[in-house]
Order: C-alpha cells, then structure tokens, then sequence
C-alpha cells in the first residue's frame, strides 16, 4: 500500500470511529440524568402493581 | 392490545443498526471500493452519506415517531397519518410488500450463512482449488436446476433455511421489545467482537501463498485503498484497453520489463496512473457510492419507520439517527472493508481475486470459503466469519418482517399470534417459491430487481418529497427537533428539500437509462427487461414473469385490506 493508500484508509477509519464514539459518549451522557429515567423509576413503585403483585402472594 | 415500545434507547439503536449492518457491509462494499478506487470513492460516499443517507434516515425517524404517538406503526399507516392522506396510505403499502418480499429471498441467503458456519465447525469443508469450492456451492443452494435443494442435508440449504426461519417468527412472535431488541442487544455487539477478531487474524497474517511472495496483506489493502489507480493497458486494433490492475512494486516492475520487451516490436501495452479527480469524473462511481450508502443504511424501506414508530412521543431522534448510521459506517468501513479482499487478495493475488470475482456472492461464498479451508485453523475462523453474517443478516431480516407485521396487526385488528401465524403462511409460500425456482437464482434476482432495487428507491423518494414539500420542511424539522439530544440545524432544510430528493431522482433516472435501458451504455436491455418483454435473441421468462405477479398480487391483498379497514379512514378528514 502506498502512502497515499495509508493516508485515505487511515482518514476513513479513524473518521467514522470518531464519529461512532461521538455518537455513543453523547447517547450514554445524555442517557444519565434523563428525567423519564426518574419517571420509570417511580413506576416500578406503582401502588397498583404493588397490590397485584401482593394479590398474587 | 397494549401499545409495543422499545425498554431503551440502546435497544433501538441496536435494533436499527443491526437493521442496517448486513451481508452488504462484509461482502459487498470491500468489492466495490476496490473497484472504484480507494479515496474516490470514499469521498463519494462521505458526502453521499450526508446529502442522501442521513436525511432519509431522519426522514423515516420523524415520520415514524410521530405515527406511532398516534397509533400507527405500519409504513402505510405512518405515511398516510403524516400526509393526511389515504392516497399516501396506498402508497405506503409499498414499505410492507417490498420489505416482506426481500425478507422471501434474503432469508435464502441468511440460511446460506448458517450452513456455511455449520459446516465449516464440522470441518466439512476441505476445498483445494476455486473450482471445487464453487461447485460446493452451486450444489448447496441448488443453483443448476429448479427444486434441486429441497432435500434435508447439510450439504443442501433445506435444514438450515428452516432453522433460520423459525429463529425470525420466533423473534417476531415475541415482539418489539422482547423479541426484536432482545436479540439486537446480544446479536449486536457478538457481531463486533467477531468481526474484530477475524480482523486481527486476517492484519497478522504472514506467507499466505509461500510461492507468491508479493502477494500479502498489504497488497490488499493497497488494491482497496491506494487513491491512485495504476492500470495495465493493451492496444487492441488501436484502441487502449484496461488489461489489469497492478499493484505494488513488484507487479509494476514486472509490467515495466514486459513492456519494454516488447517494444522491441510495437509497443502494446503501456502503464496509465489514474488519478482521484479522473475517477471522480466518472458518474459510475456516484451511482455505485451513492447506491452503497442507501441500501448499507437500509434506508427507504420502511423498517426504520416502523422501528422508530415504537418510540414515545417525545423521545431523541436526531442522535438516535447518527449514532446507528455511524454504527453501520463504522462495522462497513472499519471492519468490514479490512476482512474480504485483503485475504482474497493475499491468497490468490489481485489478478486472481478479479477474475474470481468481486461481487457480493463470489467473495463470500467462493473466495473466502476455499481461503479458510487452506489456512491453518482455517475451520474455526471460517466458522466464526459466517457466524458473523449470520447474525448480520438475521438482524436485518427481522426489520424487514417488522413492517408487515405491523400492517397486518394494524389493519386487521389482529392479536399477535394470528398476525405472526398470517405473515408465517404469506412468506412461506413465497419464500418455498424463491427456493424452488433455484436454477440461476432467477426468482431471487427477480424479486431483488423490482423489489429491492427500483421499488426501494421509488418508496425512498416519495419518503424524502412527503416530508419536504407536502409536509412541509421547517414544520419537518421542528418535529424531528422535538425531545431531541442534539438539534438538526435549520440549514439542513435546505438538502432535505432541494438537495437530496434532485440526487436520489438523479441516480435513479441515470441507473435505469444506464443498467436498465442502455440509452447512456452499451445500447442494450437489462436482463431482468428482457425477461419480461422479452427481445435480443430471447423469450420472457415464465419465472420471472411468475415473480412479478407476486409482487402484484401481494401489493393487491394488501391494498384490499387497507380498503376495507376502518383504521385508515379519518384521513383527510382531520384537521390538517
């Protein structure tokens, strides 16, 4: 492979890692803190499943 | 019926890059890049991606996502919602028929990766030339006469498509979020760590072929990516003709000390350096970059939109969109563009690797089968490869189930398990069809011509025109920036509206006046024309013929149940 060859493979590889990595780090940081994450936490505690699941015992 | 959703983001992310990474980015795009020439086409790629993947992609995430907050996850319910029109909804249907179609053959080819996987973990396969691994596989998919792989054998494609088959309805069966995500979430990043693995063995690779030293890795990745393409040309009666390839030194060096003894005579060969911006003036290696982008992405069929109808009404898509477009780009250019050609390359050289061929089937199922029978261990990492495709295709295969049965389920009304059971008996009578018209693939290549060539770009246009020009952009835009982590740019009004649909019509028309009608090529019909018409020297095909009406009779039965649905008829007649 000549250098012009190692040139183009290496910008084309390393741009779209770069560009995945962006994508993935933006997708997990804003995935943190989401307020529909603190919404779901609170429906795990439903009242309503409560009592189904306490009927089911 | 409760309403399906995704468990997460990731799921659908997963789900729709696995959509999108498929048989195409191991197989197909290494061979069209070492065609085309390294940097000329990666630079018509990049800015295809940009001008037609990524707004499509958008496109099919809004209208998608808005369609499902009001009840509608097929293609046809999500068009028609999104333009008020039951008009649109007809033309909608196009995304179900088209995807169940190709969904009839790709799964032929995806129990053609299991078999492969499986017989190469039995050590079934011991290949010594390029004849005798061809021959294994045109006896595998029963390609020398119709009804020739219905026989259950591991060396026949029956057992396997069975299993593969069940494996999707299985997975349909058990829905969105337990079913398709689920698997998406394994499948996935199993699929990555596969690929890298047979990356690393393929880049440390030494003495591939002891007699040939010049051939190697590197001369691969050369013949893939070096931006300047240096041709061997002969003259035949006056007129330059490309003869071969030459890459590395040595070959060019020995091209040099045959030329020059052969000028003793006349001189009839000579050495041409193409340079990147010659390529770049050949429209060809736009409609290939830019028909590589649209089909690697799985853009235009409909399944991201129904995937993304899943999603709740105020959930990301613009980051959503980039992150699975990048997934697919970074498995298409980061694993799969190192794995095929380099080995085919490095075993048999660049003059054997082209004769062999270099398209998606001859690659995968001839070169490289008969390349892992000879290297050491060659069984396990010939298993592992096409475990990878496998999974790859399974992935996509089930997107592509997804928006028919959303239309069924939809329309009908219909509990999950006579959906699953109505779409089982649809496909299984197709897919029996496909596979029992076996000789010269002829009813696959049927199907993929209308169905996954024309019939995908059509459905792609009306797409991108609905959400730029009936829709209109900015209120697009506005939507698609609703709940979103990063905000798509106004600008990019712009390209959504003028610039992608003029591309993608530009493509298509050139294509079919090139491929299809020969007015800008060789002056003659495409195959799959002269199937139908008949003309030059031949007579329609009864199997293509019997494909087409498949597609029509398919389209009809699910336009006749749009009609008589209920579901559809507050089109039009809601407040705009």
């Amino acid at each position: 492979m000549t250098l012009g060859g190692w040139i183009t493979f290496l910008l084309s590889t390393c741009s779209f890692t770069a560009l995945f990595a962006w994508c993935m780090y933006k997708v997990f940081k804003s995935d943190r803190g989401r307020p529909e994450d603190i919404h779901e936490a609170f429906e795990i505690y439903d009242s309503d499943e409560d009592s189904k699941r306490g009927r089911r015992r | 019926m409760g309403k399906e959703q995704w468990n997460s983001r990731m799921g659908v992310i997963l789900a729709v890059a696995g959509s999108a990474v498929g048989l195409g980015n191991f197989l197909k795009f290494p061979g069209q890049i070492a065609t085309y020439g390294g940097a000329a086409f990666m630079i018509a790629y990049v800015v295809s991606f940009f001008l037609v993947g990524i707004p499509i992609s958008l496109t099919e995430w809004t209208m998608g996502r808005h369609g499902g907050a009001h009840g509608f996850n097929s293609p046809a319910g999500v068009l028609g919602y999104f333009c008020k029109s039951k008009k649109l909804a007809y033309v909608g249907i196009l995304g179900p028929v088209l995807t169940l179609l190709i969904y009839c053959y790709y799964i032929y080819i995806e129990a053609w990766c299991l078999g492969y996987a499986y017989n190469f973990l039995t050590q079934a396969l011991n290949f010594s030339n390029l004849g005798e691994a061809g021959s294994f596989f045109q006896n595998f998919i029963g390609s020398a006469a119709d009804g020739e792989s219905l026989e259950i054998s591991s060396d026949k494609v029956l057992i396997f498509l069975i299993i593969a088959f069940l494996l999707n309805f299985w997975m349909i069966y058990r829905g969105v979020s337990r079913g398709i995500e689920l698997f998406c979430k394994y499948a996935m990043p199993t699929l990555v760590v596969l690929a890298i693995i047979i990356v690393a063995r393929m880049m440390t690779l030494s003495d591939v072929s002891p007699d040939h030293p010049e051939r190697t890795i590197n001369q691969g990745l050369g013949f893939m990516w070096n931006p300047v393409k240096i041709v061997l040309e002969e003259n035949r009666d006056g007129i330059w003709e490309s003869k071969a390839r030459l890459v590395g030194d040595f070959e060019i060096l020995r091209a040099q000390k045959r030329i020059e003894s052969l000028r003793a005579s006349e001189p009839r060969e000579r050495i041409v350096h193409i340079s990147v911006f010659e390529q770049l003036a050949n429209p060809s290696i736009w409609i290939a970059a830019a028909g590589q982008v649209f089909f690697s992405l799985t853009v235009g069929f409909g399944a991201i939109m129904t995937y993304a109808s899943y999603l709740k009404r105020r959930d990301d898509i613009v980051l959503s969109s980039l992150t699975s477009c990048s997934a697919n780009e970074f498995c298409e250019v980061c694993l799969g563009g190192m794995i095929t050609v380099p080995a085919a390359v490095a075993f048999m050289g660049v003059a054997g690797t082209v004769s062999a061929g270099l398209t998606l089937f001859d690659l995968g199922f001839r070169v490289l089968p008969l390349f892992f029978a000879s290297m050491p261990a060659g069984w396990f990492f010939g298993f592992l490869f096409f475990a990878l495709l496998f999974l790859a295709a399974v992935t996509s295969s089930l997107s592509m189930l997804q928006p028919g049965m959303a239309f069924i389920e939809e329309s009908m009304g219909l509990r999950r398990r006579f959906s699953t059971l109505l779409l089982g008996v649809i496909t299984f009578f197709i897919t029996g069809f496909v596979v029992y018209f076996s000789k010269d693939l002829k009813a696959m290549d049927t199907l993929d011509f209308w169905m996954g060539q024309v019939a995908i770009y059509v459905f792609a246009t009306v797409q991108v025109v609905a959400f730029s020009w009936y829709f209109g952009v900015e209120r697009g835009i506005r939507l698609t920036n609703e709940g979103s982590v990063i905000k798509l740019p106004r600008a990019y009004g712009i390209i959504l509206k003028y610039v992608t649909p003029v591309v993608l019509i530009a493509v298509f028309v050139t294509w079919v006046a090139k491929d299809v009608f020969g007015i800008l090529g060789d002056g003659r019909l495409s195959p799959h024309i002269t199937d139908i018409v008949g003309g030059e020297g031949g007579e329609p095909n009864a199997v293509a013929w019997m494909s087409v009406m498949i597609i029509a009779a398919v389209y009809a039965f699910f336009a006749m149940i749009l009609s008589v649905s209920k579901k559809y008829d507050s089109f039009g007649k809601d407040e705009k």
